[in-house]
């Protein structure tokens, strides 16, 4: 094998990241930590200016990641309430005055535990739950592979720990990283992405 | 200030693009919520920019509607609505059909910049003028950037060029 | 073949109306219609000139020499880097917002997000700023964490503004001041709470 511009030259040669033609070190430059020539460094140039940068992860914007949750919210209300109804049937028919603290927390860690699992199955298989899917963001490794169910199920567990008022604490991170990552996505060791089929 | 010409824009329904013209590139900044995202199509990229007729299903919707539930009320209160205040009414109606009528017929432009890695689009509404008056100024922007730089990459034969 | 999701998923000409890959052979300047979905369309093509990249050797430069290119040693050397000086070749150089860079400056102040050309994300702090200031004022005297967020986000589009060229300045000094005043009123309302129980 030779330099594609230097056919003398068959030693110290690089592939080009774009084109994968061979060339010797003068006819290459290094961009972010990966060899390039001379046309295809044009192209590596204009396409980080264009936004078009192949590689570079999608990151879904806070707003779509916070109306995935709203239809998750929707879709579990409405999945959930049939359960209440059945409760409050259960229990009388009388609306009770003065609920246990007992019944409070047992709805409260029922509620959360069926969520853990709706997120952790859904995330494991497809890395979309049906919110995410609705407004078309997945879950993905930080370099954009699937993620495997013990991420899936680390970052569900995380976010159901992180309840009520925590869950501010939680998602605080997600405005000022540039990664946008919540308490969950660092513990999960996970990324959001915007993601069309 | 960033000193960039505003051409148009097109607005969905979680977030809206804008399309600008820089120096050197049409800048589309795609607004989500707080967070902003920004592609160029550079001039020297351009490879095709079109027109086409579109009807702008969202607005003919929305007037027709309105329109509807308009007449529909006139129609029920035909015979309570008396002097300024009945006049007012009718006249709002009339506006909300006739532009309802005009967004039928006239329906909107749709302008397409595509360079080699991606491209802008742009909606006008009831504004041909203005999207026949962008079309030509991004052709121009186009031609004139690749045309300057096809002359300096061949320069001529008898000299310097004045 | 399908239609495209979306504006991502670009390669190459493709029809505006059906969005189905054009052959760049077939498309010409003037009415047009696709043979995909047979919609029609005004259209004027281009033939972007191709980048080029101007590199010597330095052998070749003649007898008096010429500088070498400190990346590339048998390249001849074209210009400086603006940010560091060492002398580059045309494959290096790289000119971006009226710099020219070194490959390596390029990737260092494109990764600190300082090149304008290369940032392709940006937070909009001036509209989170005045949301913040509403939500603000909707929990009155409460306010103060909100505020003082408020202030934040209007620096942060100053900085923006200044390093970038992003924003409105008139804007972010708004959200500043307001946010100031909001939060000095909701402080001063927990202080006079405090004197008012402690003198009582």
């Amino acid at each position: 094998m030779a330099c594609t511009n230097h056919p003398a030259v068959s030693v110290g040669l690089v592939r080009c990241r774009r084109c994968g033609q061979g060339f010797c070190r003068n006819c290459v430059v290094a961009l972010r930590g990966q060899y390039y020539c001379a046309r295809c460094k044009s192209d590596q140039v204009r396409d980080i200016q264009s936004g078009t940068e192949a590689g570079v992860l999608e990151l879904a914007t806070i707003g779509r990641r916070f109306g995935a949750q709203t239809v998750d919210g929707l879709v579990f209300g409405l999945v959930i309430l049939p359960f209440y109804i059945f409760l409050f049937l259960a229990g009388g028919g009388a609306a009770p005055s003065d609920p246990s603290v007992g019944l409070t927390a047992l709805l409260t860690i029922g509620t959360a535990a069926l969520v853990f699992v709706y997120e952790g199955l859904m995330l494991s298989s497809r890395g979309q739950t049906l919110g995410k899917m609705a407004v078309g963001i997945k879950v993905v490794t930080p370099e954009g592979q699937d993620i495997s169910a013990g991420q899936a199920w680390r970052r569900a567990l995380v976010r159901q720990v992180f309840f009520s008022y925590f869950a501010l604490v939680n998602v605080l991170p997600a405005f000022f990283t540039k990664q946008r990552t919540p308490i969950h996505d660092l513990a999960a060791k996970t990324r959001v992405v915007r993601f069309r089929r | 200030m960033k000193g960039r010409e505003k051409l148009g824009r097109r607005v969905a329904f979680s977030h809206r693009r804008y399309v600008y013209a820089t120096r050197d590139c049409f800048e589309i900044d795609e607004i989500e919520g707080y967070d902003v995202t920004r592609k160029r199509v550079f001039y020297d990229d351009v490879v095709l920019v079109t027109r086409h007729r579109m009807v702008p299903w969202a607005p003919i919707v929305l007037s027709g509607l309105l329109s509807l539930v308009g007449g529909l009320t006139a129609f029920g209160l035909r015979g309570e609505a008396h002097g300024v205040a009945g006049f007012t009414v009718f006249v709002l109606i009339l506006a909300l059909v006739t532009l309802t009528v005009l967004l039928v017929a006239v329906g909107g432009d749709a302008i397409t910049i595509q360079g080699k890695r991606t491209q802008a689009r742009m909606d006008f509404v009831l504004r041909r003028g203005r999207a026949i008056e962008v079309y030509r100024r991004a052709c121009r922007l186009a031609r004139e950037r690749q045309q300057r730089i096809a002359r300096q990459a061949a320069p001529r034969p008898s000299g310097v060029r004045a | 073949m399908s239609p495209r999701a979306s504006r991502s998923d670009f390669g190459g000409p493709c029809c505006p109306r059906c969005w189905r890959d054009l052959d760049p052979e077939r498309v010409l300047s003037g009415a047009q219609s696709c043979p995909h979905c047979g919609g029609v369309f005004e259209a004027t093509r281009f033939d972007p000139p191709p980048p080029r990249v101007d590199v010597r050797a330095v052998e070749e430069a003649g007898p008096d020499g010429a500088a070498s290119c400190a990346a590339h040693r048998g390249n001849v050397a074209v210009g400086n880097c603006t940010r560091c000086g060492v002398f580059m070749c045309d494959l290096c150089r790289i000119e971006t917002d009226a710099k020219v860079l070194c490959p390596a400056c390029f990737d260092r102040l494109s990764a600190e997000g300082a090149l304008p050309s290369a940032r392709t994300t940006f937070r909009d702090f001036g509209r989170m700023g005045a949301t913040l200031l509403l939500v603000g004022l909707v929990f009155s005297v409460l306010a103060a964490p909100f505020t003082l967020g408020a202030v934040y986000a209007g620096v942060k589009e100053l900085r923006q503004r200044k390093t970038l060229g992003e924003g409105s300045a008139v804007r972010a000094w708004i959200v500043i001041v307001l946010g100031v005043l909001g939060t000095l009123g909701s402080v001063a309302f927990w202080v006079m709470v405090a004197v008012a129980g402690g003198a009582k």
